[in-house]
C-alpha cells in the first residue's frame, strides 16, 4: 500500500469513528441544547432597575427591544452571571402602519402603482424549532417531534383560512433541536416562498414566566405575541417596518397583544424574505389553549394588514420611511462589498499604485 | 415573492468577477484555470435547482449536494497527497467544530460570546482551520462542504437512533444553499489573511507546505 493509500485510509476510519461517536456524545449533552436552563430568566433592566423584558433568550450589548409602549431600549451592560441586561431608552417611536403596497416598493418588489388585485392571497407558515411545547398543556416544555407549537400554528393558519385566506402550513422537520435547526429550516423557507405567499411566518413560543405574556382581551384570558427580527440580515430595513406596522396596526385593534418587538443577533431566515417574520406565541409557562386564542386574534391582524382596508392607503405619498430604510440597507451591503473588495484588491497587488496599474493592464488588455 | 438568496447572488457575483479576470492568484493557487472556476460556480449555481431523489422511504438525497460532492471529489483527487489529506482533515476538525457549536450553544443565534450565525460557522471555521493548516484556499474550499456534509451525516444516525419518523435527508433541509455559500466564505478568509501575512513577511521565506507551493 503507497503512502497516500495508507493516509486516506487511516483519515477515512478516522472520520468514520468521529462520525459514529458525535451522536453517541449528542446524549450527553442534550441538557445543553436550551438557552438556559428551564426556569431560569434573563432580564432586561432600564437605568431605574424596572424590568423590561424576562427571556430564556441570552441577551447581549446591542440588542434592542421595542416595548409595549413602543419605547426603544438598547442593551449597553450584561451581567451574565446575575443574567441581567442593562438597557438604555433610545427613543420612543411613533409607529404607524405602512400600507403593504408601500411595503413591497420599500423592497424592490413592486414597481409603484402596480398594486396586486387579488382579494385575498397566500400566507406561509412553518416552525423552525418543531420541539417547542407549553407545559401547562402538554406536560412537558420540549416533544422531541412535533410539539404543541405545531398545534398553535394550526390555530393560526385556521383562523386565516376562516377569514378566506390560503395558508400553506409546513409540518417539516427541523430536527435535532440544536442550533442547526435554523440551517435545517432555511429548505423550508425557501419551499414556502417558492409558491410566492404575501408572507411567511415562523412560529415559535418563548421561555418566559407565565405573566410576562398573559392576557386578558374581554373575558377571556390570551397569551400576547412577540416578533423577533433579526440583525445580521440585509433586509433589516424592511423587517423593522413590517414589524412596526403590524405591531401598529395590532395596537389599534388588541392593545398588548404585540408585547413588543426583540432585535437580535442571526438572520433567522429574514434574508430570504424582507416579509418573513419570526413570531413568538405565549411561552412554555402558558397553556397551549391560551397560545391557540392569542395566535388567533393575531390571525385578524395578519387578515386586516394583508387584505383589510389597511391596504388600501395612498401608495403615492412619495418615499416612504421604510423606503428609505431599505435603500439605506442595500446601499450598505453595496458599499461592504465594494469597500472590502478595494481593500482587498490593493493588499494583493501590493499598493495603490500597483492596483491602479494592475486595472489599467486588465481593462488595456480586455480591449485590445 | 423570493429576492435572490444570497448563496445564489454571491455565486453570480463571483463568477462575474472570475469571467472578467479577477481573482486570477485565487485561482491559480487552487490550480484552477478560469474556465475550470466558471464552470464549478455554475455547477453550485445549478445545483440549488435540481431536486431531491427518494433513495427508500424516510430517505432522501439532493442531487445538487451530490453535484458539490463531485466537484469536492475533483478537487481533492487532482492534487497531492498531502493537500488531499489536509483537506479531509480541515473537512474533519470543521464538520466537528460545527456540530460542537449546534449542540453546545444556545439554540438562537444568540450567545454571549459566540455571535456567529450558524449559517456561516462552516465557511469561517474552515477558512481559518485551512489556513492554520497550511494556507491552502483548496484546502479551505474542501472543507466548508464536507465538513457540513459529515454534520448532515452525523444528524442523520442521531435521529434514526432516536427514532423520530422524520425524512431522513442528505443535502436537504437546508444544507445545500450553506454548502454553496462557505466555500466562497472560506476561501475568502484563507485568501485575505494569507495575503495579509503573506506581505507583511514579503522579505521572508515561508516554508511550510500549501496548494500555494507545491
Amino acid at each position: 500500500m503507497s503512502d497516500r493509500s495508507k493516509m486516506l485510509t487511516s483519515l477515512a476510519i478516522a472520520i468514520l469513528v468521529v462520525l459514529v461517536s458525535l451522536p453517541a456524545a449528542a446524549e450527553e449533552y442534550e441538557d445543553l441544547d436550551e438557552w438556559l436552563n428551564v426556569g431560569e430568566y434573563f432580564q432586561m433592566v432600564d437605568q431605574e432597575g424596572n424590568v423590561i423584558l424576562e427571556t430564556g433568550r441570552v441577551l447581549a450589548e446591542g440588542d434592542e427591544y421595542l416595548t409595549s409602549q413602543n419605547e426603544l431600549y438598547r442593551v449597553v451592560e450584561v451581567d451574565n452571571d446575575k443574567r441581567i441586561a442593562r438597557a438604555e431608552l433610545v427613543e420612543k417611536v411613533e409607529l404607524r402602519v405602512v400600507p403593504y403596497a408601500e411595503l413591497l416598493q420599500s423592497a424592490g418588489l413592486i414597481l409603484a402603482g402596480n398594486i396586486k388585485t387579488e382579494p385575498r392571497g397566500l400566507i406561509g407558515v412553518y416552525h423552525t424549532h418543531n420541539a417547542e411545547s407549553y407545559v401547562p398543556t402538554d406536560g412537558t416544555e420540549s416533544i422531541y417531534g412535533e410539539g404543541g407549537i405545531h398545534k398553535v400554528g394550526e390555530a393560526f393558519a385556521n383562523s386565516l383560512r376562516e377569514r378566506g385566506v390560503e395558508v400553506n402550513h409546513s409540518d417539516n422537520l427541523h430536527l435535532p433541536h440544536d442550533r442547526g435547526a435554523y440551517r435545517r429550516s432555511r429548505e423550508t423557507a425557501l419551499e414556502l416562498l417558492a409558491k410566492n405567499p404575501d408572507a411567511i411566518f415562523d412560529i415559535h413560543r418563548d421561555a418566559a414566566p407565565r405573566d410576562a405574556y398573559a392576557l386578558q382581551v374581554k373575558d377571556e384570558w390570551v397569551t400576547s405575541v412577540q416578533f423577533v427580527v433579526g440583525r445580521q440580515n440585509q433586509n433589516l430595513g424592511v423587517n423593522r417596518e413590517f414589524a412596526q406596522s403590524m405591531k401598529a396596526l395590532a395596537d389599534q385593534m388588541y392593545p398588548g397583544l404585540v408585547k413588543g418587538i426583540f432585535f437580535g443577533r442571526g438572520n433567522y431566515n429574514q434574508d430570504l424574505s424582507p416579509l418573513a417574520m419570526l413570531v413568538e406565541a405565549g411561552a412554555h409557562t402558558n397553556s397551549r389553549e391560551a397560545a391557540e386564542r392569542g395566535i388567533s386574534l393575531f390571525a385578524e391582524v395578519v387578515d386586516l394588514y394583508f387584505y383589510g382596508t389597511a391596504e388600501a392607503s395612498s401608495v403615492d405619498e412619495g418615499e416612504a420611511e421604510g423606503s428609505k430604510a431599505a435603500s439605506r440597507s442595500i446601499i450598505g451591503l453595496v458599499v461592504f462589498v465594494l469597500a472590502g473588495a478595494g481593500v482587498f484588491y490593493v493588499i494583493n497587488a501590493g499598493g495603490f499604485g500597483a492596483a491602479l496599474e494592475r486595472i489599467k493592464n486588465l481593462f488595456g488588455n480586455r480591449l485590445r | 415573492m423570493i429576492t435572490p438568496t444570497v448563496t445564489i447572488t454571491l455565486l453570480g457575483i463571483v463568477t462575474v468577477l472570475i469571467a472578467l479576470g479577477f481573482g486570477e492568484r485565487v485561482l491559480e493557487r487552487m490550480r484552477l484555470n478560469t474556465t475550470a472556476a466558471i464552470i464549478l460556480l455554475l455547477a453550485m449555481v445549478g445545483a440549488h435547482f435540481l431536486p431531491e431523489l427518494a433513495v427508500f422511504p424516510g430517505f432522501r438525497v439532493h442531487l445538487g449536494a451530490l453535484i458539490l460532492s463531485g466537484i469536492v471529489t475533483y478537487l481533492l483527487t487532482t492534487t497531492s497527497a498531502q493537500e488531499a489529506l489536509r483537506g479531509l482533515l480541515v473537512s474533519v476538525i470543521t464538520g466537528a467544530i460545527i456540530w460542537l457549536s449546534d449542540k453546545l450553544l444556545p439554540i438562537d443565534p444568540e450567545s454571549s460570546w459566540f455571535t456567529i450565525d450558524p449559517l456561516f460557522v462552516s465557511g469561517i471555521v474552515a477558512g481559518l482551520t485551512a489556513y492554520v493548516l497550511g494556507r491552502s484556499r483548496r484546502s479551505a474550499f474542501c472543507g466548508a462542504i464536507l465538513g457540513l456534509l459529515f454534520v448532515d451525516i452525523a444528524n442523520i444516525i442521531e435521529l434514526s437512533r432516536l427514532g423520530t419518523g422524520q425524512t431522513l435527508e442528505i443535502g436537504g433541509g437546508g444544507l445545500l444553499a450553506a454548502m454553496a455559500l462557505n466555500p466562497l466564505i472560506a476561501v475568502g478568509i484563507a485568501e485575505v489573511i494569507g495575503e495579509i501575512r503573506e506581505r507583511l513577511h514579503r522579505d521572508k521565506v515561508l516554508t511550510s507546505g500549501s496548494d500555494d507551493n507545491e
